[in-house]
């Protein structure tokens, strides 16, 4: 394989290119869905394709193909190319940041390759999971998923980059809908691990699908809570959907440099209480591994905010450029045929020393908003708006956890919100998946967050209780 | 024959040669063009992909493996595969067969020449275009677009003997804008996903975003209250999307995830509320001859006159209650092209479910209004609950609406209501600009007393 993408970008050069890069990958991924006790659909494919980007006349050219022969390879360098310098005088005059060229390959540790899983082992596990779930009373549906992915990318450059990455993950997850007195809710729960079967091993899923489907049940009788904005404490789980929609999707060089996002400007400024220290991380255990980005950048660990001072972007090679800044290894595409854009890899935030009744005792009316169940979020980057659902939450009342209240979307604004965080927890715990992912600019992208528990001063509920 | 055809053929001579009892081909290939841009253009993008997948049965146990090579010894490879998975899968009982007859609708303007013919230059005009456009307006500028084309071919052959092949196009184009300054900024984003080329509307796409940028750079919250709302029509159709499209499925009904099942014949709305699947639709994203199954695209009632009439049937959940397929199977949910379709089984989805318009105009609606909120975009709404008619949006662009007039700039505010009660009554004026920005057409709404969220 390095041959062909050596050749490609060879090629691209000899026709006028001032810098080509190629990517091949080998992708295979499985999806096994059971519902009410039944198997639905085992899925499984493999997906292999080069991509070639090249840099003509200050505007990036790519073409990209499944079709791997040498014949194919030579034609995609010369559309390159061309498409590159079509743009003419519209061309963004594209520079690229310098870097050191790199041989390397990292293999994520697997023990036990999902591939090599017979399909048989795979479908008694999950039904016996799905049906776990259903000896629950109230429960209507049980949808059980396994998912397996194994991507394994190369990348070669005209500076002489060949780095190759391989990286497993597996995970489970579970739906789970119950009803009683006529009303209905869901409760969706997963976990995932850059890991191979070795994981799904690891872990009792008949009990974790039977307590999703325990809260499910519970969450169907309890009350909607009120609208409004009230002070609130974020578990570990949405602390990081926090973090990933209202500053990392804020913190990306691309937005940055459009002015688009509401960071922009803001470098060693104070954009958070003093409690907040930001990192995002391709390396971090319990999360998406990235060990290079789609551009042969080793993606390290960077400081976003520390002690509530923006203190870096994440940035790619042609937005450092842009900044004036190092690039950080956050090039990433969901595939050989995308360009690779600014992505978050994974988000958290620092722990402090508090514990969780410390965090609860500050709060007289508010609530302890939980991740499990949530169902993701949303920011609107150059509005600094962002918003995500969480999961079955709790009411607190003078400094106690009181009973359970229906999910619901909160929503605030970026800056504000990250100002008010007012005490940080000391436990810990990052997360990604294998069946989601972030998605911009139509692309898909597996990243991981996660933190300790967070007292925030003020957050807005969108509830509708009277 | 087509490459793809002819391979999908080739696979089910394989599969059936094998030991499955019946085989199913599914075979796609897309060429997709993008231009990506702010006021510059970045990059330009050409780019090809095939597939194909197979579907196998060896008595009710069912296999499924895709690959992205059409050469004959990755398809070999991928009926091995499927093969292994069958016989490793449990028996379903419910399986009768893969579809014995084929069909073809006579469908009009789901595919454009000027899209199969565009070529880099023709691009690269269009996107100049909408650069221009938005300077024009002023202080406004793009920070991300994208200009989009798709060509997809498919094919589906199985062991009963039947064909067929397909061809379609798509265009998209995508503009945020901003205006102001770093500390005191207005945001916009603007979207439209075609069959035609001159259906891009490029012009009016830029002009809105750059105008509103521009309004709502003023932008401000408003307190907590209940509010009259109108839904300019495509932030509507995204809450009929992420309220309805996922429950009206067969599959959701028989699998007991749906707050519908057992209401037909019921009274689920008020009698002015009619939602149609309209699979024949001229120019519909979501029309096709023939869907995934290789069914013909029909018209399927699913709310008349507040009556909840029926749901979307592929092959499969139409067998197992012994009916006819409504020719709703979709391998890709609303993805237009963007991703390939063949490494997915068919499941219900609907084709161009329609929201019946009304017939006064989008200014009429907000003049008799008099007081409320004006939504153009939200964010998060895809978040609400489906199950339990809980509809959640945050605003991301809107404007108060004060004596019949659009007034100040909102921004950041939750919505939220029941959407099982705005069915029954709180939805009834509806404007005639019938508009999609996927595989739902809902035109502007007024939606009436909803629970605001603010400061």
């Amino acid at each position: 394989m390095d041959d062909l993408l050596k050749y490609s970008v060879a090629r691209a050069s000899d026709l006028g290119a001032q810098y080509a890069d190629a990517r091949f990958q080998d992708l295979r991924q499985t999806l096994i869905i059971a519902e009410n006790g039944s198997l639905r659909t085992y899925e499984s494919d493999r997906s292999t394709g080069i991509g070639i980007r090249v840099l003509a006349g200050g505007a990036w050219g790519l073409a990209s193909s499944t079709l791997l022969e040498k014949r194919n390879l030579r034609q995609m360098a010369s559309e390159a190319v061309r498409l590159a310098k079509a743009t003419k005088k519209l061309s963004a005059r594209v520079q690229l940041a310098k870097i050191k060229p790199m041989e390397s390959t990292v293999k994520i540790p697997v023990r036990n390759d999902p591939d090599n899983v017979p399909p048989e082992a795979k479908v008694r596990l999950l039904l016996e999971a799905n049906k776990a779930a259903l000896t629950i009373a109230g429960i209507k549906n049980s949808t059980s998923r396994l998912g397996f992915m194994h991507d394994v990318r190369v990348f070669v450059s005209s500076e002489g980059t060949n780095v190759k990455t391989d990286v497993t993950t597996s995970g489970f997850s579970q739906l789970s809908v119950a009803a009683a007195n006529g009303s209905m809710e869901r409760v969706p729960e997963q976990r995932s691990q850059c890991a191979g079967y070795e994981f799904i091993e690891s872990t009792d899923w008949n009990t974790f699908a039977a307590d999703v489907s325990q809260l499910a049940s519970k969450v169907v009788a309890a009350p909607m809570p009120p609208s409004g904005t009230y002070p609130a404490i974020l578990d570990p789980e949405l602390i990081g959907l926090f973090l990933h929609e209202a500053l990392g999707h804020a913190s990306e060089g691309d937005l940055v440099a459009t002015k688009e996002s509401v960071l922009e400007g803001k470098l060693g400024a104070p954009i958070a209480s003093e409690a907040v220290t930001v990192y995002d991380d391709g390396g971090i255990a319990g999360g998406y591994m990235v060990p290079f980005d789609d551009e042969g950048v080793p993606k390290g660990k960077t400081t976003v905010v520390q002690k509530g001072k923006l203190q870096g972007f994440l940035l790619s090679r042609d937005t450092a450029t842009e900044l004036g800044l190092k690039p950080t290894g956050n090039a990433r595409a969901q595939n050989f045929e995308h360009k690779p854009i600014v992505r978050m890899t994974n988000v958290y935030m620092e722990p402090g020393d508090l514990s969780f009744e410390e965090l609860v005792k500050g709060i007289d009316h508010g609530f302890y908003i939980r991740g499990r169940g949530s169902l993701g979020g949303q920011v609107d980057v150059g509005g600094g708006t962002f918003t995500f659902r969480a999961g079955p939450s709790y009411l607190i009342e003078k400094g106690e956890v009181k009973h359970m209240v229906r999910a619901v979307n909160f929503a605030g604004k970026v800056l504000e919100t990250l100002k008010t965080i007012n005490a940080v927890g000391k436990d810990f715990s990052i997360s990604t998946s294998v069946f989601g992912g972030c998605g911009k600019d139509g692309q898909m992208a597996k990243v991981g967050d996660g933190g300790p528990h967070v007292r925030l001063g003020k957050i807005t509920i969108g509830g509708r209780a009277e | 024959m087509t490459e793809i055809l002819s391979a999908a053929e080739r696979a089910v001579r394989l599969a059936v040669n094998k030991g499955f009892d019946e085989a199913e081909a599914f075979a796609t290939k897309i060429t997709r063009r993008d231009i990506i841009f702010r006021n510059t253009i970045e990059a330009t993008r050409r780019s090809t992909v095939a597939g194909l997948s197979v579907r196998g049965i060896v008595g009710r146990r069912i296999g499924f493996f895709s690959t992205s090579s059409l050469e004959r010894s990755d398809v070999e490879t991928a009926v091995d595969e499927s093969l292994k998975i069958a016989r490793a899968n449990n028996e379903d009982p419910a399986w009768r067969s893969l579809p014995r007859k084929y069909g073809k609708a006579s469908v009009q303007k789901i595919r454009d020449k000027n899209i199969e013919h565009a070529t880099a230059k023709d691009l690269v005009d269009e996107v100049r275009l909408a650069i221009n456009t938005v300077h024009e307006v002023g202080s406004a500028d793009i920070t991300r677009g994208f200009l989009l084309t798709n060509v997809m071919s498919n094919a589906i052959a199985n062991s009963h003997g039947c064909r067929l092949e397909r061809k379609e196009t798509f265009a998209a184009m995508s503009l945020a804008a901003k205006a102001g300054t770093a500390d005191k900024k207005g945001v916009s984003n603007e979207f439209s996903v075609t069959r035609l080329w001159k259906g891009l509307k490029t012009k009016q796409l830029a002009h809105a975003a750059a105008e509103r940028a521009v309004k709502m750079v003023d932008a401000v919250q408003i307190p907590n209250g209940k509010l009259n709302t109108v839904w300019r029509n495509d932030a509507f159709s995204s809450i009929i999307d992420a309220m309805l499209t996922r429950t009206i499925t067969a599959d959701a009904i028989q699998k007991n995830r749906s707050p519908w099942t057992g209401k037909i014949g019921q009274h689920v709305a008020s009698e002015g509320v009619t939602i149609v699947d309209e699979g024949r639709m001229e120019a519909g994203n979501g029309t096709r001859p023939f869907d995934d199954d290789g069914i013909p695209q029909t018209r399927t009632p699913v709310i008349e006159k507040g009556v909840l009439r029926g749901f979307l049937y592929d092959n499969y959940t139409a067998s197992k209650e012994s009916r006819l397929s409504t020719g709703n199977a979709h391998r890709d949910v609303g993805t237009f092209g963007s991703q390939a379709n063949y490494m997915r089984t068919p499941a219900p989805y609907p084709n161009n479910l329609v929201l019946e318009p009304g017939d006064a105009t989008a200014e009429e609606l907000i003049k008799e209004t008099k007081n409320g909120l004006y939504v153009v975009e939200t964010i998060g709404e895809w978040l609400s609950n489906p199950i339990s008619g809980e509809l959640s949006a945050t605003l991301s662009s809107g404007f108060l609406i004060e004596n019949g007039e659009l007034t100040r700039a909102v921004k950041g505010v939750i919505i939220a209501s029941n959407f099982f009660d705005i069915l029954k009554g709180k939805m009834d004026l509806r404007a005639n600009d019938l508009h999609s920005a996927g595989a739902v057409y809902a035109p502007t709404t007024q939606v009436n007393d909803m629970t605001v969220a603010g400061e």
